[in-house]
Order: structure tokens, then sequence, then C-alpha cells
């Protein structure tokens, strides 16, 4: 020991100085006791005793030195340096976002998380259900890129009725502010440089809004949407300008014929990431999943005769993941290789390294154990890059989702000879009528009289006395059959006005008094509000004139409710909050359209006040409240209908047998909507008795049931580009179970500790006793400055007051939700966590690479007897196309035989982190030399896990990096291919200028192509590391705290 | 750990040579405040500052509190002498400290030293027993106490006899308990301790004195227990202590971290008899009423105590008004002295309130009352931060500072001594201060 030494704590070898001054003798009787003066690391000065000293290594100890002297670091350490990993790292198996937003935790919503964080080709078509939360998935994603790199600009595409949704949702449940923006807004924003772009907005805007015109190349149109397309194609082969865009209703965007296809794919290019979103991805032609995922990735999918290829490429290799997955038989390795053989022989995988090495590594000891099946299975998969750009969940196979469907069916019974039986039938004779005179054959035409008197009847009279706009008209179209909401071809008011003439004479005033259809909702009403008298109502209905007539009819009975149709001036979520929150009023009645895209979920009953002839409708109205956050085990769905008339027959003989009552019918849009406006003209051109008419509407269940079939097998081959759906789920589940994630805690030690070590001693950091999460922090005046320096380096937007010197409040919170105006909140993304990131490196000096814990039986489950556990833990750093880190863990129960597996040993590690502490007699009582060998054999498995994987990686790599140039090439030789057309085209109308710029344009995007396959192949240039972070012994000890 | 609250020591076992031990010195030290109705111990070892439980019958809230007392039990001052108070015994002498403080040294000078004896013997017992803070067979001891005093000891008479007293009474104690643990390992038993035992003791005592015992000004721990934790912040800090006996209120600064000029000055300093308990003994000789309370508990609140002495709460008000102006005199009075006289001092600083006085309303509408002043000396109101290194977890964050002093006292003694209290501070001028040249001597 001498002045100018480095000195660090016998019992803390991670607490390292200088000695400055000394020595200082004391005598204590017959013994004398030296001290220093020594300058610790964080900055304090403090006299030591001579024995608490010892010389700090010149070469930083491992793990086996210091468990010879018996140096011991505690859970504090593990937990600081893990969290660091973690948080500044880009870990692959952590899932940032994962209960960092205000989301129910729902395991399905991160499987596209995770397939999208693995895709090679930056793209994804999200194709779950309606109901499931989309939305959702696509925020999850969205923070997961935020948490991983420098995305800033995300952008929304949607129907215009779903932008409030988007803005609310992004809002509320992942913190995102949302600007709506249309045409213009939106080239002015993506004109900026991207570094000026917000980091937590974004922006959303209507598919219809940013449509181009035909003709909007020709620079004399200066409509904002022209100008738009304009700006955006000048983009092509200049870099992406934003990080992510989303598509929402995404096969609106699949015929490549319209400009809602063209704008989407200039949207696409010039995006880094691309989500899509459909509920709808497979109909009735085999290739319209096809058109979806070339919106994904065009350069994959840009032919479709390339598709079957793929298809029948990866059907041996589906074969061979059922036979390893197979519970109910032993696979042979002579199988499963042959099956792999196969697929290999196909041009596609016939270079695939990463599936070569499968086949080399495959041995019947793998396919005994459960566990080991599974992981091959998914390397399997993986072998697959295309099965990374689609993820579809139904469903049926959400657990979170098992709501029963119970209908109730209320066949109004029209008094025989009444005002109502008559005004039926002469209406439909009416119709009849026209239809044949005129010669009509169009469904639509027919059946909206139909519907209105269906609806209500004394509202329809009303209505065609009164004359209905062209909006209304197009209105109840959309609302009664799905048909697009434009101006119809034909009008349907000279019907109307026939129809008007025929009912001259008939006064509908006696409609109202002998309303068959309300006196029996009102009775069903009456007695239901009675018996829940907590639960509020929707009732539906497609027809605003109705909804008015209720709304009237019903608060003669002193029943308060609200209607909600389109063209109110009221936000529409605020009108749903507002009937949420009025204990008084407990019946909404609604438009299907209007309630488009808002979830009603907090009702468990709904009312069809009138049934939609198109079962589609019918299953968007039930998916309001049979939707992820319904609370109710069982939802009502109460059927209004009049007996004895077409809605009767097509009720019961076609609704009833496809089930849609007892369950979701999933997405069967537009072919439900065609053969039922098929059923409809059927029905009403024709005077048909009701038995033909009963066979007529069996045909139709008939037709939807083979479509139903059919579609169920166009499901089995998407399984061949769906991801293996239990591999998945489970990583999710051991990333949520395993705490595979940021956690408050995680973040306040992180930075507690940086200043603990880094602030010169000179800080504010104090809990508030009663809010542990709730800490007051001044920054000393030099971090200050450097937080200060880094915010405008990174040119990061966020504001923060810990810059400003003053003790404050802040709240350490993973989730990302609003902030608050109260208290600033330290979430992963904030300004000092990342400045902490930048700041920190792996410092060898201040490492204590070996730890020594207890841990309570009661915080790791009964899985786990209690004993000493050696364990060992790394991190692997794989660079390439696509750098990531990995945490990985491997333990032994001291006296046992077999290793622990990783995963297992990861969440001893993970509990040891949240829940250990200090072993302090550790020292004495930890034998040595046991835990010697057993951390040995941990760190000698971990080398050997760390092996196959990299082999793994590497294929992984050279086959991505071989997709990424193979599409690369593709996508320059198809841009070429248009702009030669286009010079061609020029030089033929003699437009020489406009020639040679474009063929510049061609020579920028050879350049481009060539520069960034060069770039990609320096990507294939692998390399990996591995860092021996931490070995240690862990102590289980039962709940008493005795070793039993 | 349990331990008996009889005083008596059990046997010891042998030591447990089976295992690996190292067998190097390990160096301890024991911080002891002696409170004038309650004393804490707190000990380090390897980095921890452990808390010593006493956990007295009555004490449920606090198990660190020790009453400063001493039972005689059988008849005669030649009876057992026990730790803490006991039913049954003959004697009580729980009056230790304030005829100290008075000056009436001889009257408690033996009661103090058996105090101190059956203190160490115990806290040495209780940490030997600690396996997880003991990893050698040879522990050495350092002993740091604090003294109600200003310095240390270089001023007047009082100060220098009381300190004296201190010291003479800690070493007397010390070398009883050695000698009383040598017997017990070499007889298997010990005689129980007397206060005649004591008396032989302090006149066969060795007049050489030893490095073993060091012996601080309280307020100078105190301080120390925020300058030494991590929480701490740099500039001008107002500690106000209202503790059973005194209200001790200390202007002090913390400087940045320097290798040469490794101290912080304490820049005024005031100490008046308006403790907690003078607080009470005013209460019940105005109101006429007596007034009995638990040295464990808290005071209750205002409204409880205008109940127990039977007056109205505006009476009571009326009653605590004199009381409550002295306090604001004394906190006063210093800060200005501190800020007058060093102008080159920044405000506003940090107060802190701390000690029994702290769950007292009217020591807290004071210490409120100078964070609205609209003064020059502005002063932000904070919680003393519980440093992270101290062990005590059956006492939670709001209540901690009761142990700060005994905390404060168990780093090493040049640690501590980098408080200088004002004494030791010679300006040059007006607002500028000159370091010691020498390292102040230890009392």
């Amino acid at each position: 020991m001498k002045i100018g030494g480095s000195v660090q704590l016998e019992y803390d070898p991670s607490r390292q100085g200088v000695v400055v001054k000394g020595p200082r003798t004391v005598r204590l009787g017959d013994t004398t006791h030296t001290k220093w003066r020594v300058q610790w690391n964080d900055g304090m000065v403090q006299w030591q005793p001579e024995c608490d000293l010892c010389p700090a290594p010149e070469a930083p100890p491992d793990a086996f030195e210091l468990l010879e002297e018996g140096r011991f670091c505690g859970h504090r350490e593990l937990r600081r340096n893990i969290a660091f990993c973690q948080i500044a790292g880009n870990v692959d198996d952590l899932v940032y976002s994962m209960d960092a937003t205000n989301i129910d935790f729902l395991p399905y919503q991160y499987k596209p998380v995770l397939t999208f964080l693995a895709s090679p080709s930056n793209g994804i078509l999200i194709a779950d259900e309606v109901g499931l939360g989309k939305t959702i998935e696509a925020g999850l994603i969205w923070t997961e890129l935020r948490a991983r790199s420098d995305a800033r600009r995300l952008v929304v595409v949607c129907p215009a009725t779903l932008r409030d949704k988007w803005e609310l949702e992004l809002e509320a449940k992942f913190g995102v502010s949302t600007r709506q923006v249309d045409a213009e807004g939106l080239l002015k924003e993506l004109s900026a440089p991207r570094y000026r772009a917000v980091e937590s907005q974004a922006l959303v805007c209507s598919i219809q809004g940013i449509r181009p015109p035909k003709n909007y190349e020709d620079p004399a149109v200066s409509s904002p949407s022209a100008r738009l397309a304009r700006f955006l194609e000048e983009q092509d082969g200049r870099g992406s300008i934003i990080d992510l865009l989303v598509v929402d209703e995404a096969h609106h965007l699949r015929n490549p014929g319209t400009q809602s296809a063209r704008i989407g794919t200039l949207l696409r290019d010039a995006s880094e990431h691309v989500v899509l979103l459909s509920a709808t991805p497979l109909n009735n032609k085999e290739d319209d999943l096809f058109h979806l995922l070339r919106l994904v990735d065009p350069d994959t999918f840009s032919r479709s005769d390339f598709f079957p290829s793929v298809l029948a490429a990866n059907e041996p290799l589906v074969r061979a993941r059922h036979l390893v997955m197979d519970q109910k038989s032993q696979p042979t390795k002579a199988k499963v290789v042959e099956a792999l053989r196969l697929a290999r022989q196909h041009q596609l995988l016939r270079g695939n390294r990463r599936l070569k090495g499968i086949i080399d590594s495959v041995d019947e000891e793998s396919l005994a154990d459960p566990s080991s099946r599974v992981e091959l299975a998914s390397r399997i998969d993986s072998t697959n890059l295309l099965r990374y750009v689609f993820s579809r969940t139904r469903k049926r196979e959400v657990q979170e989702l098992r709501v029963d469907r119970e209908a109730l069916y209320h066949k109004v019974k029209m008094p025989p000879g009444g005002v109502e039986e008559e005004f039926y039938r002469r209406v439909t004779t009416s119709i009849r009528r026209y239809a044949i005179d005129k010669d009509v054959g169009a469904g639509f035409l027919l059946a909206m009289p139909q519907r209105q008197m269906s609806s209500c009847m004394y509202a329809a009279a009303k209505s065609w006395s009164n004359d209905l706009s062209d909006d209304e008209l197009v209105l109840l179209a959309y609302e009664t059959d799905g048909s697009e909401a434009t101006k119809p071809k034909e009008s349907v008011r000279p019907l109307m006005k026939h129809i008007a003439a025929d009912l001259r004479d008939f006064n509908h005033r006696l409609l109202r008094d002998t309303d068959t259809k309300f006196m029996t909702f009102c009775h069903w009403l009456l007695k239901y509000m009675k018996e829940y008298p907590d639960e509020k109502v929707i009732v539906f209905s497609y027809f605003k004139a109705t909804l008015a007539y209720l709304s009237e009819r019903l608060a003669e009975h002193d029943v308060k409710s609200q209607v909600l149709h389109g063209g109110l001036a009221e936000n529409k979520q605020h009108a749903i909050d507002r009937f949420r929150r009025a204990v008084a009023t407990r019946v909404l009645l609604t438009s299907e359209v209007a309630s488009e895209g808002v979830d009603l979920q907090f009702s468990q009953c709904i009312v069809n006040y009138d049934l939609p002839w198109n079962p589609m409708r019918i299953e968007q109205r039930i998916g309001r409240i049979d939707r992820i956050g319904q609370q109710s085990p069982k939802v009502q769905i109460v059927n209004m209908v009049y007996g004895d008339t077409i809605d009767d027959r097509i009720y019961t003989v076609l609704l009833n047998k496809i089930g849609i009552f007892k369950r979701s019918i999933g997405g069967m849009e537009p072919i439900l909507g065609e053969m039922v406006r098929d059923l409809t003209g059927d029905l009403l051109r024709q005077e048909l008795t009701r038995e033909q008419e009963e066979e007529r509407i069996e045909q139709t269940a008939i037709a939807i049931a083979n479509h139903r079939r059919h579609q169920d097998e166009l499901e089995e081959q998407a399984i061949h580009l769906v991801a293996l759906e239990d591999y998945v789920l489970r990583q999710v589940k051991e990333a949520h179970d395993f705490k595979r994630r940021i956690t408050s805690h995680d973040l306040k030690v992180y930075a507690g500790d940086y200043l603990d070590r880094h602030a010169g001693g000179s800080f504010d950091f104090r809990e508030d006793p009663r809010e542990p999460l709730c800490v007051e922090i001044a920054l000393p005046p030099k971090l200050r400055v450097g937080l200060t320096e880094y915010i405008r380096n990174e040119r990061l937007p966020a504001v923060t007051s810990l810059t400003e010197g003053r003790s404050r409040q802040y709240v350490f919170s993973h989730k990302i939700g609003r902030p608050s105006q109260r208290r600033e909140r330290i979430n992963q993304f904030h300004p000092f966590i990342r400045f902490i990131g930048s700041q920190l490196k792996p410092s060898s000096g201040e490492f204590c690479p070996l730890v020594a814990l207890e841990l309570s039986s009661g915080h790791i489950g009964d899985r786990w007897p209690a004993g000493d556990y050696a364990f060992a833990f790394r991190r692997w750093r794989f660079g390439g196309g696509r750098p990531v880190e990995e945490l990985r863990a491997r333990s032994v129960r001291m006296g046992d035989e077999d290793m622990l597996p990783a995963s297992r040993s990861w969440e001893l590690v993970s509990a040891g982190k949240q829940h250990g502490m200090d072993w302090h007699s550790a020292k004495r009582d930890v034998d040595r030399d046991r835990t010697w060998e057993a951390i040995d054999r941990c760190q000698a498995q971990l080398a050997e896990d760390f092996t196959r994987t990299r082999v793994d990686r590497k294929n992984g790599n050279d086959d991505r990096i071989d997709l990424q140039v193979n599409t690369l090439e593709r996508r320059a030789a198809r841009q070429i291919a248009r702009l030669r057309e286009v010079v061609q085209q020029h030089r033929e109308h003699g437009r020489k200028g406009l020639a040679r710029a474009n063929e510049g344009r061609i020579r920028k995007i050879e350049l481009r192509r060539d520069t960034e396959v060069a770039q990609r192949e320096l990507k294939r240039k692998f390399t990996s590391r591995q860092d021996e972070l931490y070995a240690g012994v862990i102590r289980v000890k039962a709940e008493r705290g005795r070793i039993a | 750990m349990s331990f008996s609250t009889h005083g008596v020591p059990e046997a010891e076992s042998p030591p447990d040579t089976s295992r690996r031990v190292e067998e190097r010195h390990q160096l301890l030290v024991m911080g002891v405040d002696i409170g004038t109705s309650l004393s804490k111990v707190v000990v380090s070892a390897q980095g921890r500052r452990v808390a010593v439980r006493f956990d007295v019958p009555g004490g449920e809230e606090n198990p660190y509190l020790l009453p400063t007392a001493v039972s005689v039990m059988d008849s005669g001052d030649c009876g057992e002498c026990r730790l803490g108070l006991h039913s049954g015994a003959n004697k009580h002498y729980d009056d230790i400290k304030k005829p100290l403080i008075d000056g009436k040294t001889e009257s408690v000078q033996l009661p103090l030293v058996a105090f101190m004896t059956l203190l160490f013997q115990r806290v040495q017992k209780q940490i030997k027993e600690s396996p997880d803070l003991i990893l050698s067979r040879h522990l050495d001891w350092l002993v740091n106490l604090g003294v109600p005093t200003e310095s240390y000891g270089g001023g007047s008479k009082g100060v220098k006899d009381l300190v004296g007293a201190y010291r003479r009474s800690a070493e007397v104690a010390w070398g009883l308990a050695e000698r009383r643990r040598a017997e017990r390992r070499r007889l298997g038993k010990v005689k129980p301790l007397t206060i005649e035992l004591c008396r032989q003791a302090m006149e066969e005592r060795n007049e050489e004195g030893s490095d073993r015992i060091k012996v601080f000004p309280e307020f100078v721990p105190q301080v120390a227990s925020y300058v030494q934790s991590k929480q701490r912040q740099e500039g001008v800090h107002v500690l106000v202590d209202a503790g059973g006996g005194t209200l001790d209120v200390t202007v002090f600064q913390v400087l940045p971290p320097s290798i040469d000029k490794g101290w912080d000055p304490v820049w005024a300093r005031t100490v008046r008899p308006l403790g907690t308990r003078y607080l009470v003994d005013h209460i019940a000789e105005k109101s006429g009423r007596g007034l009995a309370l638990s040295p464990f508990r808290h005071l209750p609140s205002a409204a409880e105590i205008a109940q127990k002495v039977d007056v109205s709460l505006e009476e009571l008000t009326d009653i605590v008004e004199p009381f409550r102006r002295l306090i604001v005199l004394a906190v006063g009075e210093t800060i200005r002295k501190a800020g007058n006289t060093y102008m080159a001092l920044e405000w506003p600083g940090r107060l802190f309130l701390v000690g029994g006085g702290a769950f007292i309303e009217l020591y807290n509408d004071v210490a409120e009352e100078f964070t609205r002043k609209d003064w020059k000396f502005g002063v932000h109101r904070l919680h003393l931060p519980r440093p992270d290194d101290l062990e005590a977890p059956e006492i939670n964050d709001s209540h901690w500072h009761r142990l700060a002093v005994a905390y404060g006292l168990s780093f090493d003694p040049d640690n501590i001594h980098r408080i200088r209290p004002p004494e030791d501070i010679k300006p040059v001028g007006p607002g500028f201060l000159k370091p010691p040249d020498i390292p102040p001597p230890f009392v």
C-alpha cells in the first residue's frame, strides 16, 4: 500500500480508488492498525483501515480469482449490470414494449412484434380477425422500434372513419401524441428533415384524403394529393423518410389499378418499415393473400407465379415441422431429415445454409426431449424467411376471448289482418311489380325500401313521403349490405316514389299506434333494465329514421337514450364516453357505421332492432361488444324480426345455419355481400312461394358453407407462412414471466446507481417513502451540462427539468402513457436514461464478476428445491446484417448431475436480480472447490451453446443477406424497367429533356443499387463475441429462511 | 438474534475451528450515542452499518432504543447491575446524562461506568453472534462516543471536565468489560457487575489512555451522518435537532470533495434547553397538571396533550407560545450569526428537522416558518435522507434520524473529524476562512 496506488475494498471489489494520503496508525491494545486516505471513483475521499483494503489488480480479476479469495459482490451489482445490459443494449429476446404501455398483457398481441423483429424484410402483414386489437399490435411494434433505434416518424394511413380511433389509442395506450393531417399537411411534414420529426408524435391521414388523381404526374396538376404523390416519387431511390408506415384496412389497396394502391405503394417505398393491417386477407381467390403480401414486400412477391412456388418449397418444411411437433408419435431422425432434404432440393432453398446446418445437427437425442423438439421445430421454421411477413390470430385461438354468445330471437307477430301486415304486403308487392315492370335486376335497389320497412314501418312510410337525400340513400346502402359508400349508379328514388304512390291512401300514422315491433322491444327492454340495473344496452339500426323514432318513443316510456349516427357534430368517441359516464342514460341507439371503430365492450347486450341481411354487417355489430376487454363471460344478442317475412326466413334459414349468433364467422367479406345481394335480388324480383323462398335461401346457406370450407383450406395454406404459434407464444409468455423486460424498478436502479458512481457524490436522489418509484432528483452541475449537451447533439425534442438544477420529484415508470402534468415521468425513452446509456461502458474496472445471493423459495416457486445453485451469465453479441445481443445463463444445483436448461437458468438469475439478498456469510459458507467446479461446468455449457448459436446465426445472416441482395436487385430491375418504358414514351413524343432526366434517374438507381448491394455484402461479415458478465452462487432457502 | 435483557452475558460458545476463517484482524467501529433518555448504537463492520437491537419491552415501535439507565437489583449498592430499566429493581439510575451536563459528575460517574460496561458487553456479544458480520477471530474495536458539548474540550473547564468524565468512564468500562469477558472464557462464568466493582475499576484505571476511545461533540457525528452519505448536497445546511433535553441548531457547509482540504465547517451553533422534555415540563408547569409520557413513544398530538392536561386547544397554544418564541429565536439567531459572519455563504440553504421533536407540531411549525420567511438567509426544508448503508429494517425512513448520531459515530474517527466545529475555524477576513493547518487533536 502506498500513496498513488490503486486499491479496492476487500468486501466490495467494485469500489475502487487511489491512495492519496497516509499512513496513520492507531494503537488498540497490542495491535496496531494502519489507515490510508483514499479517493474513491465516485469522488468521495475517506480514511480507510488497511485491513479493509487490498491492491486493485491491474487486470480485472475473473470470477475464479475472486472465488479463490472468497470475495463476492451482492445483488446490487447483479441488478445494476443486468439493468445496464437491458436498458442500454439491443437485447434480442427482450421485448422492450412488454408491459411498457397502458394495455393489459395479452400474449397473442406480442406475436406480431416478435415476428416483426425477426423479419429481414422490414415489413409485416398483420391479419388478425376483427376485434383482436390490430391497432394495439401496430402500436407495440412502434414502441419496440423507438426503444431499439432512433425511430421518430410514424405515419398511419387508414379509412377516414378510423382516424379518431387511431388518435385515441395511440395517445392513451402508447403515449404518442397524434396529429391528423391531410395531403397538404403530410407533404409539409415529410418535406422537413427527419430529425425535426417530433419523436412521440404520429401523423394520421385518411386514404381518401391523400389519394392522388389519375393525372398526378402532370406538373400542372396542383392539388395537394398530386403534389404529395410527385414528392414521394422523387424520393424513390433516395432513402427512407418514414420510419414506420402503418396501413389500416390494407385490403383496400390491394388492387394495383387503383389510385389508393398507387399512393400506398409510394408511401411504402419511402418507408423503412411497413405494417399492414387487414382482417380479411383470405378471400375466395387464391392470390388475394399474395396481393396483400406484395404490399408488404413488393420485390419478393413481385410475381404472382412466384407465390405458389414459395408454398411448394415450404410444403416439406411444414411436413418436417409437423413431424417434429407431433405429440402422438416419436419422429425418427431419418424421416425428419428426409423431409428437410426434400425441401432443400427446391431452388428457393437449395442454398439455404441454415437449413443445411439443421440437417447436420438433427439427432435422435434432440428428438426424444420435448423442449428440444420445440426448439428444433422453431429452427426449421426460421429457415423459411418468408414466414416473417405474416401474422394471423383468429378469435377462436385466443384464450382471453372465450366469450359466449347468447341469442334471443323476438319473432314479432304482426296481428293477422292488421295494419302492419297490410302495409308489409302492399309494399312488397309494389316493389316486385316495379322490378318486373322496369326490368330492374339490381338487388340493392329493391332491397333498400324492403330494408327500411323491415326496420320500422312507420319511419319507412314517413321517409318515403318526405324523400331521402342522396347522401342518406348512400349511407343506407352501406349500412344494409356494406356496399362501398359511393353514390349508387342508379337512384332508388323512382322506386320510392312508386311505392309512395301505391300507398297514397294509407294512413301511416296508424303504424305508429300499432307498432308491434316497438311494443315487443320496449317490453323486453324494460324487463332487462329492471333485471340488470347497472347494464347499458346498445341498440343497432341501419336506418337513421328508425333511431330517431326509437328515441322519441322510448322517451315516452321514461327511458333516456342517446342517439349516435353519422353526420353528428360531436366526435363519436366523445359521444361514447359521454354515454358511458351518464348514469341515467342506459340505451345507445346507433347505426353500425357510426359505431365503426369504436369499442363498446362496456356493454354486454346488443339489440338488432333490424337485421342486415349480410352476415358480415351483423358480425361487425356483434364485434363491437364481443371483443377483447369484454368482462362478461357471455354477451346477449337480441334480434327483433317481423315473423313470417323474408327477414324471418333469412334469419331462420341462413343466419342460424351459419351460426353467426354462436361464434364469430371470421373474415368472409366481401363474398358474403355478393351472395346476399344476389339472394336479395332473387327474393324480391320474383314472386316466390314461401317454400321457394326457403329453398333459395338454403342454396345461399350451402354456398356460404362451401365458401367457408374453401377458406379453411386457404387458412391451411397460410399456415405455411405463419410462424409456429406455440413457439412464438411460448417466447412471449417466457418474456413476460421471466421478466425479460424493463421494469420501473430497473430504471430507478439504473439511474440511481449511475449517480452513485459517477456523479461525484453530490446529487439529490431521495425516494418518497410512500411511493418508492417517486424520487426527488437534482443533478450536479457537471451532469446537468452533460445532459443538456447530449439532448442538443442528439436533437432530442424532449424537454426535461433535470437540466434545471432544482430538486424536483420524478416518477420512474416503464409505462409510456400520456405525460403527467404533476411529475415528469422517466421511462426508457427519457433523455436522461439515454444519456446514461451513452456514458456507460462496461468498464471492467468497476465490474465485480462474482456474486453470492440468497433467495427465498417464495420468490421463485415450488419448482426450485432449496440448495445452492451455481450459475454463469454471459452476454452474446452478434454482428452482421442485424446486430443483436442476447443475455444467456446456465446453472446447476450443487450435487446434481444435470445442468438446468437455459430458460430455467435465466429464471433463476432474474429472480436473483429482482428479489435476491446479499449473502453476507458467503465468504465463509461457500464451498469453494465445489462451486469452482460447478461454475466451470456452467461456463463450459455456455461456451457450447454459444458455438451452436453462432453457427446458426451466421447461417441465418448469410441467408438473410442473400435474400436482401436479391430483393435489392429485383427492386432496381423493376424500377429501371418502368423508367425505361417512360424514357421510351418520352422519346416517342419528342420530349428529349424529360427522356434525359429519366435516364439520369436510371443511372442513379443503378448507382444506388450497387452501393446498397455492396453495403449488404459488407454486412455478410459476421462477428460474434461473448462477454462473461457474472458467475456466482445463489442459495435458495425454503420459505422459513432455512435450507431444508 | 435474541439476547437476554438481564445484563448477564451467557456463556460463549467455543470458537468454530472447523470452518475456514480469516486470520487477519478485523476492525469494527462502535458508534455510541448516549441520549438523555435513550441510547443508540450502530456498529460498522465489513462496510455495513448495523443498528444494534435492544428489543426493550414496551419499545416495540423502535427496537433500537435503550433507556439510558441502570437498575440495581438486590438491596444496597452492591446489588447486581442490569442494563436499562427493570421492574423489581431496588434502585434505578435513569438520569445519568443530565447531571453530567450540569457538572455534577461525581454523582453519576459510577452508574455511567456500569451502564457503559454492560452496554459494551451486550453489543460485543450480539455482534459476535452475527456470523455474517464477523469474519475473523481477532476483532479490534474502536469506540466513538458522542458527548453533549460544543467542542472537543479546548474551551471552558466545564466542557473539559465533561469530556474527561465521558472518556474516563468509557475507558474504565471497556477495560472492565474486557476483563469480565476474559474471566468468563477462563472460568465459564463471571460474577454479576456491581457498583462496587465499577468503583474498584475506576481506582485501578490505567492513566495512559488508548486510541480506542474517541469522543466527539454530539453534533459533529450528526452532521457527519449527512456529509458521509451519498445523498449529501453541497452548500449551506441548517440542522435543527429537537432532542429530549436540548434544542441544537447547527449551521454547516458541505464543500466539494478534496484531497487536500478534506473538511466541512460548522459555521454556527446554538444549544438551548428547549428539547421535548423541557416542553413537557413547561406544559405541566403552566397547566398545573402532570404529564407522564413514555420515552419510547413520540409525544402525542397537541389535541391529545390538551386533553391530558385538561385545557382547550387555544389555551394550550397560548401556553406553548413563549416556548415557541424561544425556539424561533434560537434558530434565527444561529442562522443570522452564520450568515452575517461569513458573507460568502450562498443562500438559500437546506433545513433539516430531526430528533423526537420532528414529530411534534410545534417544532415543525417553527421549521416551516423559516421556509416561508422572506429574508436573505432563506432555507428549503428537506427530510434528512436515510443512508442506504444503514441496516435498521425495523425503522422506517421518517424515523431513522433518531439513529443519526450513532450512525455518524460508526465511521472512522478521522472521517468524522472532517466536521470542524466553529472554534476550529479561523476566519482571515470578512467572509473568508482559513482551514486549520494542523489536524486538531482528538479528545
